[in-house]
């Protein structure tokens, strides 16, 4: 067996992808290099739940045999990679990151690990997540049935949530690319800290058919890798229609732009204070971020967000709808086996909102819907950091953390695409992201400039030194 | 009535200190669970002394944004953000 080194594992997906379907490279002596990464690296980060070996491995063979024959799926075909354990995989446990539910398997595939089967991309296994994806609230980075998920860029410190292991995962090179989830912030928060890129597609682009189910409103899959360019492979990859999923959205596929149409956008800089909380180092990032951005020929314009409360109805929204999908818990006692000491009291405390609360939270989401689509008639994206720290230490509670991602509540309450891209350090050598907003179902122009800012940067290209 | 600024007197002082820790209350200090928060906390059933406390606590939080959003005028024409549809049956 050839054992591959690092040069090769830390290349992105699609670089991967080019280098099997030109026979470069093997599937098999590929995902055989994943795991014996995940073999050595996945406890120290607490990334993994469940690796499926012999299914990569005959995935792999099966790859390996048609791209032989000349019969190349796609840009993924052979590519490795994992899923946030949310996802049903058939005969594969399927945890959602809790213990009360570390037994559960499902006799189906998720439609993304299905349309994912069918790229020809190769399944490792499942990814560590916090609990429920946080639906219960969290106070701690250990609320999750695996513990604290480590950030490869300094295992003291947290990947972030909820998807923790594909974070961790992503930016350790030990897939080559990961799906995970995001109702506010679990795909952008764990790509920012952990230096990836990580896409939260429009709400109904992406099916969920077969993922747990926390805010129904709110909850969107997305992939998260070490470029935007791989970002939108597997969206193209996993987007469409799925008549499985009653709120996926009959919409054609993300266009992709080029870089010169890239430098024609509108793009609205939306620049937090920093005076009032966040650390100096990333707003200096995120200056030197909208520089390369200008000198690449991009227009941008400082713009602040329509005044509205959408940071307090995203928060109800999320806290109504996961007292309602997991009250089950509560009712059978099962919720004292959660890892968050703070699991126990969220459903009371969510009841404290009235069904009259819920429905004005919902009427007051229609104005912000309205509000972000005349943003977007006038911009085409908003830029922004994507948090305004960098990670926190993973055996320390999160309670006095002041969290902060500037345009993370306004988006995913209006449903919007939004993508974090590495776009420097900040405190203790920990990646910053820079956070790229579109209007809904515009993916296209904010992967285009996401692409264009990885061609002006080197970000991306750098690796923890976790080994 | 005047409106005179009366004289501190030793009494109106001792007065105001103790009325202090309610308008706190009514200011919505974090530090102050609500009253409706000690409330729901209280008759919550099965919870420990300190689930107790972080439930007063969350509650008195979550206060907050309802707060926010109960304050936010709306015309009545502004529906919420929920699909909803007549499901046919599979019957022809």
């Amino acid at each position: 067996m050839t054992v591959l080194g690092e040069d090769v594992l830390y290349l992105s997906a699609t670089e991967l992808g080019s280098r099997l379907r030109t026979r470069q490279l093997s599937p098999v002596e590929l995902a055989e290099g994943y795991l014996a990464r995940i073999d050595r690296l996945a406890p120290k980060l607490n990334a993994f739940v469940t690796v499926t070996r012999d299914r990569a491995l005959a995935q792999a063979r099966q790859a390996e045999k048609e791209i032989a024959a000349g019969k190349v799926r796609g840009p993924l075909h052979g590519v490795p990679y994992a899923t946030k354990d949310l996802l049903a995989i058939k005969g594969v446990r399927t945890t959602w990151g809790a213990t009360p539910f570390s037994a559960q398997t499902f006799d189906y595939d998720a439609t993304l690990v299905r349309r994912l089967e069918e790229a020809g991309a190769v399944l490792l296994g499942t990814l560590a997540m916090i609990e429920l994806a946080g639906g219960l609230g969290y106070t701690v980075p250990w609320a999750s049935a695996t513990g604290a998920a480590r950030n490869p860029w300094d295992t003291g410190k947290w990947s972030c949530g909820s998807s923790s292991g594909s974070g961790a995962a992503v930016s350790a090179a030990l897939v080559g690319f990961a799906l995970g989830s995001d109702t506010w912030g679990s795909i952008i928060c764990p790509s920012s800290f952990c230096g990836i890129a990580g896409v939260r597609p429009t709400f109904g682009r992406v099916s969920r058919h077969g993922a747990m189910a926390l805010s129904w409103t709110m909850d969107k899959l997305g992939p998260m890798a070490r470029s935007a360019e791989d970002c939108e492979a597997v969206l193209a990859a996993v987007a469409g229609h799925d008549a499985l999923d009653d709120w996926s959205a009959d919409e054609p596929p993300p266009r992709s732009l080029s870089a010169a149409a890239a430098r024609t956008l509108k793009v609205g800089g939306v620049r937090p204070d920093f005076a009032k909380k966040g650390e100096k180092e990333v707003e200096a990032a995120f200056d030197q971020a909208v520089g390369a951005l200008r000198d690449a020929g991009v227009s941008v314009q400082d713009t602040k967000l329509p005044d509205l409360p959408f940071e307090e109805v995203a928060g109800l929204v999320i806290r109504a709808e996961a007292a309602s999908a997991f009250d089950d818990l509560f009712r059978d006692g099962r919720v004292r086996q959660m890892a968050d000491p703070a699991a126990t009291i969220s459903n009371a405390s969510a009841r404290a909102i009235s069904a009259g609360d819920y429905v004005k939270a919902l009427r007051i989401r229609t104005l912000c819907q309205k509000a972000m689509a005349d943003v977007f008639s006038d911009l085409d994206l908003l830029v922004s950091p994507a948090e305004m720290m960098t990670a926190p230490p993973a055996d320390e509670s999160l309670e006095g953390v002041e969290w902060s991602d500037p345009v993370g509540g306004m988006s995913t309450l209006c449903g919007l695409p939004a993508i974090s891209v590495p776009c420097g350090f900040g405190r203790g050598g920990l990646p910053v992201g820079l956070t790229i907003v579109a209007g809904a179902f515009e993916e296209g122009k904010m992967l285009a400039l996401a692409r264009l800012y990885q061609n002006v940067t080197d970000w991306h290209r750098r690796h923890p030194p976790i080994a | 009535m005047s409106d005179q600024p009366r004289p501190l007197t030793r009494r109106a002082l001792a007065q105001m200190l103790l009325a202090m820790p309610l308008a706190r209350l009514a200011a919505g200090d974090e530090k102050a669970p609500s009253a409706r928060a000690r409330c729901l906390a209280a008759t919550e059933p099965g919870l420990s002394t300190d689930e107790r406390a972080r439930l007063e606590k969350s509650i008195a939080e979550g206060e907050k944004s309802l707060t926010v959003i109960r304050d936010f005028r709306l015309p009545p024409d502004v529906a919420p953000s929920l699909r909803f549809q007549a499901m046919k049956s599979k019957r022809k």
